[in-house]
């Protein structure tokens, strides 16, 4: 099994060879459009960050024009308190839940999903504690050391 | 008037149009010049990503800028660390977005008599010239691999090919995949898993 984890490891190197070859070979065209787009992205940053603070500025000199937003928080303030669960589970918050059950459907869902868990053979979580022990140096992609 | 001329205040505001604010000071040049080396970083990995999500050069490199903008827009004042997971999501979107409308446009083509851009067809007369790379087979073997994995990258799921690009290409440790990818740190393991497996079987023969 520790031969097949190698092999695994070895083929993950020369994927990554691979990989970074086929960066380094991006043509000229594309080059330069990227180049453009971040130009393009910089200016939007720069036009971005000189009208924000004009724009708040406007928003604390006008105070009346405060007034309209405070009165809608306050009643999303209220309202939340009123129809909020009283039993709510302590720790966690509603959202990571759903996170939660629509990351195990995705799971799930996959094709090969059932493949994994009914295999058997713990190739998987051997490879997972192969990835957790960085001082073997296997696996983990581009950066061994990362994950 | 003499009246008007005692109400003017005895200092001079300076008259400040919104929208033109100086924006020569530091840290301001500093933010700029720190994103743009982060972008500059990220931009060839980012279109090959999308490239083998969309396999089409000029939609890869449309989607890549859209990510630039979106981040320049929303996020840049953000700590410059959280730029990578957050700028890889974006793309992800944008990506998926792409895909979405793809699939809507070719079902309404397929309704219409014409299909198909005569452009495509024509050969690119850079790409076709004689190169003068000294080993020729060598970078022949090297295409067909790369042209191998790229289909097998086409072929994978879709959360697999992302977790397996952004691990492998980009070089995200599992915490950024995450964020970058919305799931867990357990998620990804899973699906970097599979993708490997998955690649292994079908170019196993070609790479060890």
């Amino acid at each position: 099994m520790s031969r097949d984890l190698n092999g695994t490891a070895d083929f993950e190197r020369r994927l990554h060879a691979l990989l970074e070859e086929s960066v380094q070979r991006v043509g000229g065209h594309a080059r330069s459009r990227l180049n453009q787009a971040r130009h393009a992205a910089l200016a939007e940053a720069a036009r971005h960050r000189a009208y924000l603070p004009a724009r708040v500025a406007v928003w604390i000199r006008r105070p009346l024009l405060w007034m309209p937003a405070s009165g809608a928080v306050a009643a999303a303030v209220l309202v939340s308190f009123v129809l909020w669960p009283p039993h709510a589970p302590q720790g966690y918050p509603a959202a990571e839940v759903n996170h939660t059950t629509v990351e195990d459907l995705d799971l799930l869902a996959d094709r090969d999903g059932m493949d994994l868990m009914q295999g058997g053979d713990g190739q998987f979580y051997e490879w997972a504690m192969a990835q957790a022990a960085p001082s073997r140096g296997q696996g983990g992609g581009a950066d061994p050391n990362s994950g | 008037m003499p009246e008007f001329a005692t109400l003017a205040p005895p200092y001079s505001m300076p008259a400040a149009s919104h929208g033109d604010v100086d924006l020569s000071d530091s840290s301001s040049n500093a933010r700029n010049s720190a994103l743009s080396q982060f972008l500059a970083g990220v931009e060839v990995r980012a279109f090959k990503i999308a490239q083998a999500a969309l396999r089409h050069e000029d939609d890869a490199l449309d989607a890549v800028q859209d990510a630039m903008l979106q981040l320049a827009r929303a996020y840049s004042a953000r700590p410059a660390e959280e730029w990578k997971p957050l700028f890889y999501r974006i793309l992800e979107n944008r990506i998926r977005d792409m895909q979405r409308r793809r699939t809507v446009r070719n079902r309404v083509m397929s309704w219409l008599p014409f299909r198909g851009d005569p452009d495509e067809d024509e050969p690119d007369p850079i790409a076709e010239a004689a190169s003068d790379d000294p080993l020729p087979v060598r970078r022949l073997e090297i295409d067909e691999a790369m042209s191998a994995l790229e289909k097998a990258l086409g072929a994978l799921p879709r959360r697999q090919r992302q977790a397996f690009l952004l691990r492998t290409l980009e070089g995200l440790d599992v915490a950024q995949t995450a964020q970058a990818m919305g799931c867990s740190e357990g998620s990804v393991k899973t699906h970097y898993f599979r993708a490997l497996q998955t690649l292994r079987a079908q170019l196993g023969e070609l790479y060890v």
